[in-house]
């Protein structure tokens, strides 16, 4: 008997199938969002509203991640761009073979945006990169603020945080303060959009951070 | 519970080593899960016991390291260890913890069984 070592992250298969993607979406200068959040905080709602105010400027396209149904890219459909659903049966995420299996569904070149909704889960989905360019979380004001103390890595690993139903503020003890403090203290340069999906408050700052996010990595395509 | 999609690759990981080594079987290998990774580590090891069937590693022992989170106050630049869902500094009470280490997971050795030496 002897003893190896070996010294492997574990998470090496998933990076390597997300690093495979994501030279896809440089070369292809197609921006990719993986949108994450629980169930119910308006990830859905937000994406209607965004697909329907920048369709006529780019060229936009929707994963929908579920346990199972297609309700979600059925919904994403009706505004005019193509939805693929992925359902993951039991899994809690999706991964970076899942997205790789489905991008054939796409022609990347003629694409400027693909979004990754992500299946409603504050933890799992925050573990696996998918080669996406930005980590978004929906975090919902009716969930409570203490929820980057409950998720850090959620929390930890996103590059925005988009914080939704700021309509309802009035009705619900939610400290905003709180919250973002709470959020920042996890991660220091995170971006903070207050919107009411439902409204449309606040959604002209959300359209400015990814139109600038789009034009950005076009800029720098390869193909 | 992706707990065992984790497994499943630590499996496939412990086996390329092993036969890499020539090795007839797997007895033990050795884990270090972050307190940040996201990582159950009974979870991990539930998911271990059924992903090691019928591989090299069947009758292999899996043994976890908690690793855990190490963090740097921006403010006063405190560094050591911290709780995951309690992001404050313990020295100036400021909300503004950088993660160093604790977010990782990794197999960090196995033991194997060879053939027996030719004395």
């Amino acid at each position: 008997m002897h003893e190896i070592n070996v010294g492997a992250d574990l998470l090496a298969s998933n990076d390597a199938a997300a690093l495979h993607n994501r030279e896809h979406f440089v070369d292809h200068g197609v921006y990719v969002l993986n949108l994450m959040s629980s169930p119910g905080a308006g990830k859905t709602t937000l994406l209607e509203k965004t697909v329907q105010a920048l369709r006529e400027r780019y060229r936009i396209a929707v994963i929908e991640g579920d346990v199972q149904t297609s309700e979600d890219a059925d919904r994403i459909a009706k505004h005019g761009v193509k939805a693929v659903q992925i359902n993951t049966g039991s899994a809690c995420h999706l991964d970076a073979r899942m997205i790789d299996k489905n991008l054939h569904h796409f022609d990347l070149d003629q694409l400027d945006m693909l979004i990754i909704e992500n299946v409603g889960n504050l933890v799992c989905p925050a573990e696996f990169d998918l080669g996406e360019h930005d980590k978004v979380m929906v975090l919902s004001v009716t969930e409570g603020h203490d929820k980057p103390k409950k998720y850090p890595v959620m929390f930890h690993v996103v590059r925005a945080m988009v914080l939704n139903k700021i309509d309802l503020l009035p009705h619900v003890d939610f400290d905003v303060d709180l919250a973002i403090r709470s959020a920042r203290a996890l991660n220091l340069d995170l971006d903070v959009i207050k919107v009411s999906a439902r409204s449309g408050e606040g959604l002209e700052d959300w359209y400015r951070w990814l139109e600038e996010r789009i034009e950005r990595v076009k800029a720098t395509a390869t193909k | 519970m992706h707990e065992l999609s984790i497994a499943v690759d630590l499996i496939a990981t412990i086996e390329d080593t092993a036969r890499a080594h020539q090795a007839t079987g797997v007895s033990l290998a050795i884990v270090e899960v972050g307190a940040l990774s996201g990582v159950v580590p009974d979870a991990l090891s539930f998911a271990f016991e059924v992903a090691r069937k019928g591989s090299l590693a069947a009758d292999c022992t899996l043994e976890i390291k908690e690793v855990p989170l190490k963090a740097r106050c921006s403010a006063c630049q405190w560094e050591g260890e911290i709780e995951p869902l309690n992001p404050v500094c313990p020295s100036c009470k400021e909300l503004s913890m950088e993660v160093l280490s604790g977010r990782d997971m990794r197999l960090v050795s196995i033991e194997i069984d060879e053939e027996k030496d030719h004395a």
